[in-house]
């Protein structure tokens, strides 16, 4: 894990997770840094994230495309967190235009 | 078929045992995210939107729900794309343990019955169903989609 993404917002550092090189190259080829800073902000809005969020590049198995997959940890009662994932995504894809909104996915993992 | 059927074995799948194991969670994700796609898939046919029958279906998917600018349509293809990683996750990675757990499943479900639930509303209003077919049909026009 590398490089600390510090960007958005001139006033705020948004995104404060380590990155590794190939998801920080991937987001700076397609202009995503921002984007992926207001998910990281929405995702802890929305649910009781522990630790930090854990970003991946993916490529899809079946067709000639990479995104991100941002993986989550959360706390709480199965039916809050659902809730929770479905306000994410209103506010996710309200926010964002196509096809950056494809390009970041969200993995919900709610403690056992 | 009623793809909405796949939406029901993966919820007969989950309810068949208390313990679920780990093949059974992820057969009910891709049930879920078929039973979501191919639904999907049916209303973008009849709004003048063709997913096609190739593996682009399941961007196509995505991309059009998003383009119709219905609100609840909108949120269903972020809907439609985190469960489609679930999918890709259940049928491909064999590593991953987060797709063995009854919990996940249950989400992926529920993410399905969201899409099918929006669709369905959408459908059943001729307004909003006219809007998002005319949404839909200027989006392919604009962006040349075939």
């Amino acid at each position: 894990m590398k490089g600390l993404a510090m960007m958005t917002d001139p006033s705020t550092t948004v995104v404060d997770i380590q990155l590794t090189d190939d998801v920080l190259e991937f987001c700076r080829r397609n202009a995503l840094l921002d984007h992926l800073s207001r998910a990281i902000e929405l995702a802890r809005q929305h649910f009781s994230v522990v630790g930090d969020p854990v970003v991946r590049l993916e490529q899809d198995p079946e067709v000639d495309e990479r995104y991100l997959v941002m993986e989550i940890r959360v706390k709480g009662q199965e039916d809050e967190s659902i809730r929770a994932h479905r306000a994410y995504n209103r506010a996710w894809t309200r926010s964002t235009d196509w096809p950056d909104v494809s390009r970041i996915s969200l993995v919900v993992d709610l403690e056992d | 078929m009623d793809p909405t059927a796949f939406y029901h074995l993966g919820r007969s799948i989950m309810a068949s045992t208390l313990t679920p194991d780990p093949a059974s969670c992820r057969t009910a994700i891709g049930r879920a995210y078929y039973a979501a796609l191919n639904r999907a898939d049916e209303a973008l046919n009849r709004w003048g939107a063709s997913c096609g029958r190739g593996p682009q279906k399941h961007g196509l998917a995505v991309r059009f729900l998003h383009a119709t600018s219905d609100p609840d349509l909108i949120s269903a293809s972020g809907d439609l794309n985190d469960l489609k990683t679930l999918r890709n996750m259940a049928d491909y990675d064999m590593n991953a343990m987060i797709v063995e757990k009854p919990s996940q499943a249950r989400r992926a479900l529920d993410l399905a019955k969201n899409i099918l639930d929006g669709i369905e509303a959408v459908e059943n209003d001729a307004a909003r169903r006219t809007t998002a077919e005319a949404n839909v049909r200027a989006y392919r026009r604009r962006t040349n989609t075939p």
